[in-house]
């Protein structure tokens, strides 16, 4: 139930920002939406260290080399996670991309002619795009993508952290329609126990972000894997050495220092404990829980107005973020103690 | 500064501001009181916090009391008021809760018998009376509710932020 919920939220916000309940209550009306990486103590003062060890020379000059390792370390290190596997992912080409949006931008522009297609659930940013500037539908059944679309598809699934049950099925169904598929796997590195084959043809574009395992959105670290075939503005800036140095530093010492799966190895046990307390159900990806329908103010629902977007809140999952619970783990056990 | 011992129950700080604090032959005085309990006798401050405790969920009076204020202390040149000894309030919190709007639910009684509606100035001599219950949060977010129609919850809130905040007290201890 939810009571514990916001009990535990009026905690950890009135922990930090000590004041009365109307100072609080926007905090707690909000503390679990969202999708946002989890302050880790052990990666925060890496990532400082990295910042310190650095110059700004390190990201304008010869920076060929680190781009070029990031781009060809990036699927090795995918592909180390303990517990997830990526099936088909050799033959596609590496780019750097701005997050995983920048991918997204081009796999539309690629495909302006086509009706754009996603599951209800997905991530915003698509249906903000194509609501302001193309055709596009929700897929409610698999028989709703038909030839000239689209389609993009989140693995883990945007709204649940899960793999969709019919990944395959779409993929299967894609491929018999040559309907072109982006695989967005943005949650890839913080979910757990999943296999996610992009070896399907239909399926052009694969995304990763370190955004979500990692407390660095702010710097855009991201790789797109595309078919061979396809040879846009990413490809040329990845060929002529005319990406953003700085987030491929910063990407690099990652891989270089961090393994695939450090979230969900070190979140894990404290994903089931706080599911447990809360009354949630874990998702496959760590920062998530699945609430029930006494959840459904923390559903991505307060996040339509800031997108813009004017759907029925009740079409989406109760999905739950646990981020700032983790971060405040000694107060979450002391509180959970307590109760 | 402790003022104030109820047979029971329930602490509870109020804070008092006041502004335009206006001196004649003297500065403005007050007293308040919750019910016939004086919690503070004494000069008119900007800010005065007074601690007490009170009962629990039966209503209570709030009154600031302007105690001395003589008709000497109005100074009227060719029929205009040129200097007046007189205050106003501000804001009151309870708990360090604000009031808002609530201050407004309020009445200026004055000594003469008439009873000013909505009335935070202090220039009359007369008394300021609030009427509330405690838990203070509690009533604050019940009227708030009833005005505004924003906050159905604020029932489940109110208990949740208040078991939040024990906890808190609790572990941090």
């Amino acid at each position: 139930m939810i009571t514990k919920g916001r009990e535990l939220a009026f905690l950890l916000a009135l922990s930090k920002n000590p004041g009365t309940y109307f100072d609080v209550k926007p905090i707690v009306d909000s503390f679990y939406v969202g999708s946002r990486a989890i302050n880790d103590e052990h990666v925060t003062k890496f990532l400082e260290q990295v910042a310190a060890e650095t110059t700004l020379s390190r990201f304008t000059r010869n920076t060929q080399s680190l781009l070029n390792d990031f781009e060809n370390m990036f699927a090795e290190w995918i592909n180390s996670h303990s517990t997830n596997k990526i099936y088909g992912l050799e033959s596609f080409n590496p780019c750097i991309s701005s997050g995983t949006t920048q991918a997204f931008d081009h796999f539309y522009f690629r495909h302006k002619g086509r009706k754009f297609k996603c599951l209800v659930g997905e991530y915003f940013y698509h249906l903000k795009v194509w609501n302001d500037n193309t055709d596009w539908g929700f897929v409610n059944s698999i028989i709703d993508l038909t030839p000239n679309d689209a389609f993009v598809i989140s693995a883990p699934f945007c709204d649940t952290g899960n793999m969709h049950p019919e990944y395959d099925e779409l993929m299967k169904h894609c491929t018999k329609h040559n309907i072109p598929v982006l695989v967005d796997c943005c949650y890839y590195t913080i979910s757990g126990n999943v296999n996610i084959d992009v070896s399907y043809p239909c399926i052009e574009t694969v995304a990763f972000s370190l955004s979500k395992a990692f407390p660095v959105s702010h710097l855009r670290i991201g790789m797109r894997y595309t078919k061979p075939q396809i040879n846009d503005g990413m490809t040329l800036h990845s060929f002529i050495g005319y990406n953003n140095a700085a987030s491929a530093y910063y990407g690099l010492s990652i891989l270089l220092n961090l393994p695939c799966d450090y979230v969900y190895t070190n979140y894990r046990e404290k994903q089931l404990d706080v599911c447990n307390f809360l009354g949630i159900t874990p998702s496959d990806s760590v920062i998530f829980g699945v609430g029930d329908d006494t959840w459904k103010q923390y559903s991505r629902r307060s996040l339509l107005a800031a997108y813009g977007l004017n759907f029925d809140p009740d079409m989406f999952t109760n999905r739950i973020c646990l981020s700032t619970v983790f971060d405040n783990w000694d107060l979450y056990t002391g509180f959970k103690n307590a109760y | 500064m402790t003022i104030g011992i109820y047979i029971q129950d329930l602490k509870m700080l109020i804070e008092l501001f006041f502004k335009n604090i206006v001196d004649v032959n003297g500065a403005p005085e007050m007293s308040v009181k919750i019910n016939n309990y004086e919690l503070y006798r004494g000069l008119v401050v900007p800010h005065v916090a007074l601690h007490c405790d009170v009962p629990f969920s039966t209503m209570l009076q709030l009154s600031i009391e302007f105690i001395n204020k003589t008709n000497k202390d109005t100074i009227i040149e060719n029929g205009n008021i040129v200097k007046d000894k007189s205050f106003e309030l501000e804001n009151i919190l309870f708990d360090d809760h604000s009031l808002e709007e609530l201050i407004w639910d309020s009445e200026y009684q004055c000594a003469d018998g008439k009873v000013y509606e909505s009335c935070l100035f202090f220039g009359p001599a007369g008394k300021f009376v609030l009427e509330f219950y405690a838990p203070a949060l509690h009533w604050i977010l019940k009227s708030l509710n009833e005005k505004r129609s924003d906050n159905p919850n604020w029932e489940d809130d109110y208990h949740q932020y208040t078991k939040a905040w024990n906890i808190l007290q609790q572990i941090s201890n």
